[in-house]
């Protein structure tokens, strides 16, 4: 009786945890990064988005965005062709981000937005 | 190839006319599977597939949906249970695909059948930047309108229109919108046929 208790204790566990880190990692500050990295793919070919730089922590509790691109930066430097992007040197300006912000002392994401907005 | 749906359209238009007029007028003739209203209970099987276009936050999400269900028809409506599944890209390229489950209802009206259909699934967004996938659950209507091209020998063969709203659970909160569920709306037009059994 008791194993079968333990049994149905641990399929139930199983399959919550399986419920809940399947279905709710939409975000939309992650999908616009992601589009803008698609983007900046195609424009700048020294710029390489790192496996986290499209990932936010924080969850539900999380006030700010915390991706390489910022949403609203996604929008507008989607909006832009690959020349234009070249000749305002976001793609140079990028580079210089992601080496601050994945130096192990480096500032957070957001003084980085505000140092160097990417957008106009 | 963006002239196939236009040509299959055509031909099913075409098709049903042709059955549609060929059609006895006297009522009583009318073989009972073939009835808008069935003045029994059938068990039913129907398939459909049609182009898709959605927007999730403010990025479109386009592709093809297909979708099987096996229900009854009786003089009560239409009811069935049913998957479907979309293939298709969001903006920006990323591969996306939606599988549902859902119970479907639908009334009939002379050749025209509304109806709607809640379901539950799971959509799934490709990333560029990791293996890692957008995975989210959803819940969502459909509505459904559609007319009868043809209706010959148990098999109807219909076009529709089917709008839809999904409330995608995203517990992420970029700040600005506080987003801890992201609509998916939209529509699809498809080609359906249904098979009513001769019960």
């Amino acid at each position: 009786m008791n194993a079968r208790r333990s049994l149905s204790a641990l399929v139930v566990t199983a399959a919550t945890l399986l419920f809940f880190s399947l279905g709710f990692d939409l975000d939309r500050g992650e999908l616009k990064c992601e589009q803008a990295a698609a983007h900046l793919a195609e424009c700048c070919p020294d710029l390489v988005f790192g496996r986290a730089s499209c990932i936010q922590e924080g969850g539900c509790s999380r006030q700010e965005d915390g991706t390489l691109v910022a949403s609203d930066e996604s929008d507008c430097l989607r909006a832009e062709a690959c020349d234009e992007l070249v000749a305002r040197g976001v793609c140079e300006r990028l580079v210089n981000r992601q080496e601050e912000w994945e130096r192990a002392d480096g500032p957070p994401i957001q003084a980085l937005y505000e140092e160097d907005w990417l957008c106009d | 190839m963006r002239l196939i749906p236009w040509a299959l359209a055509a031909l099913a238009l075409f098709a049903g006319r042709r059955a549609l007029a060929s059609e006895p007028t006297d009522a009583a003739e009318v073989v009972e599977q073939d009835l808008a209203t069935p003045t029994r209970t059938h068990l039913s099987v129907r398939a459909s597939a049609g182009g898709s276009a959605r927007a999730i936050y403010d990025s479109y999400v386009v592709g093809g949906e297909g979708d099987v269900g096996v229900g009854f028809d009786s003089r009560f409506g239409s009811y069935a249970l049913v998957a479907a599944f979309f293939g298709g890209v969001v903006e920006g390229g990323f591969t996306a695909i939606h599988g549902t489950m859902g119970i479907d209802a639908g009334w009939p009206v002379g050749d025209f059948r509304f109806g709607f259909r809640a379901r539950v699934g799971y959509l799934d967004v490709d990333r560029i930047t990791t293996e890692r996938q957008f995975g989210a659950y959803s819940l969502g209507l459909v509505g459904r309108a559609s007319y009868d091209v043809s209706r010959q020998n148990g098999v109807a063969v219909a076009i529709g229109l089917e709008p839809s709203a999904d409330v995608v659970a995203a517990l992420g909160n970029d700040g600005s919108s506080a987003d801890g569920a992201a609509p998916l709306l939209g529509g699809r037009g498809f080609i359906e046929v249904r098979w009513r059994r001769d019960d």
